[in-house]
């Protein structure tokens, strides 16, 4: 039986849901942010609206708050993978982020543990700027050489991310998202989410990996003809 | 941060390849219909960045 037509219009004005869960230090999460930017913007005024929402997911848990030393001796001494190996994957990743519009400098860049990163996009998801201070972060662990896991800084990026400083540096200092970053990562482990970013789409499709923006223009095509099929 | 490195199911890593075919998904068990997308999609896990499905070398 046909749902009534309040329903029907529940659904084709309530916003496509994206979760996403991605880590802050991990950078094709950054490029895939990219991408689905360009895939929704590809839609143009076809463009469904979009409700998304980053989750937690700490790529290594063991990483100290604060290395003395370059990315490539992080992955080359401290991980023992080939340093020319890795000198030559990071210049693959800075040549695909710059196609991106991003410029990633991994000499700049400042490794360290991103839990409390992760507590402050919890926080500012609770103050409906999770958004905005995602690409804060993202910007300025890549980008910009900024320390992403110490409670000072952070509290400097939640600021220009629009968020209130002294409330900010009480949410990491009391380490009350704590409990949120981890329920996020537990949930990516029930679901069965070994690598990021992946991408949900109104809880129904996922999609892994930096995907090109066609492939997500494509996803929001049809999510979008599912939902007009429904209200049909 | 990860560095991007080839692995198969089992982890052994190789020098980065392009791979044909579709990418398969970096999730198992999962509740969701997985989208094959584009081939050479990276995802990171713990310490390294890699195409799902792809063979190691």
């Amino acid at each position: 039986m046909p749902a009534p037509p309040d329903a029907f219009a529940s659904i084709v004005s309530t916003p496509i849901k994206i979760d996403i869960w991605s880590d802050i230090a991990c950078p094709w999460c950054y490029i895939g942010k990219r991408h689905l930017e360009a895939g929704i913007a590809s839609l143009g005024e076809d463009a469904p609206d979009v409700e998304i929402e980053y989750h937690s997911f700490e790529l290594a848990p063991d990483t100290p708050v604060d290395f003395e030393g370059s990315e490539i001796d992080f992955l080359a001494k401290h991980k023992g993978l080939p340093a020319d190996r890795v000198q030559q994957m990071l210049q693959h990743v800075t040549g695909v982020a710059a196609n991106a519009g991003l410029d990633y400098d991994f000499d700049a860049l400042k490794h360290t543990k991103t839990l409390k990163a992760h507590e402050l996009l919890h926080f500012a998801k609770s103050q409906g700027r999770q958004l905005e201070l995602s690409e804060v972060l993202f910007k300025a662990y890549f980008t910009d050489g900024r320390h992403v896991g110490r409670v000072d800084e952070l509290v400097e990026l939640a600021v220009e991310a629009g968020l209130d400083g002294d409330v900010a540096r009480e949410a990491l200092e009391s380490g009350r998202y704590a409990a949120d970053v981890q329920a996020d990562i537990a949930q990516a482990g029930a679901y069965g989410i070994n690598g990021v970013p992946f991408f949900v789409f109104e809880g129904k499709y996922g999609v892994s990996g930096a995907q090109p923006a066609e492939v997500f223009g494509q996803v929001l095509t049809q999510v979008s003809g599912e939902r007009d099929g429904a209200a049909a | 941060m990860s560095v991007e490195i080839e692995a198969d199911a089992a982890g052994a890593t190789s020098v980065e390849t392009s791979t044909p075919g579709a990418a398969a998904p970096a999730a198992s068990s999962s509740p969701f219909t997985l989208l094959p997308g584009a081939a050479g999609a990276m995802v990171c896990e713990g310490d390294v960045c890699y195409i799902p499905g792809a063979a190691a070398e």
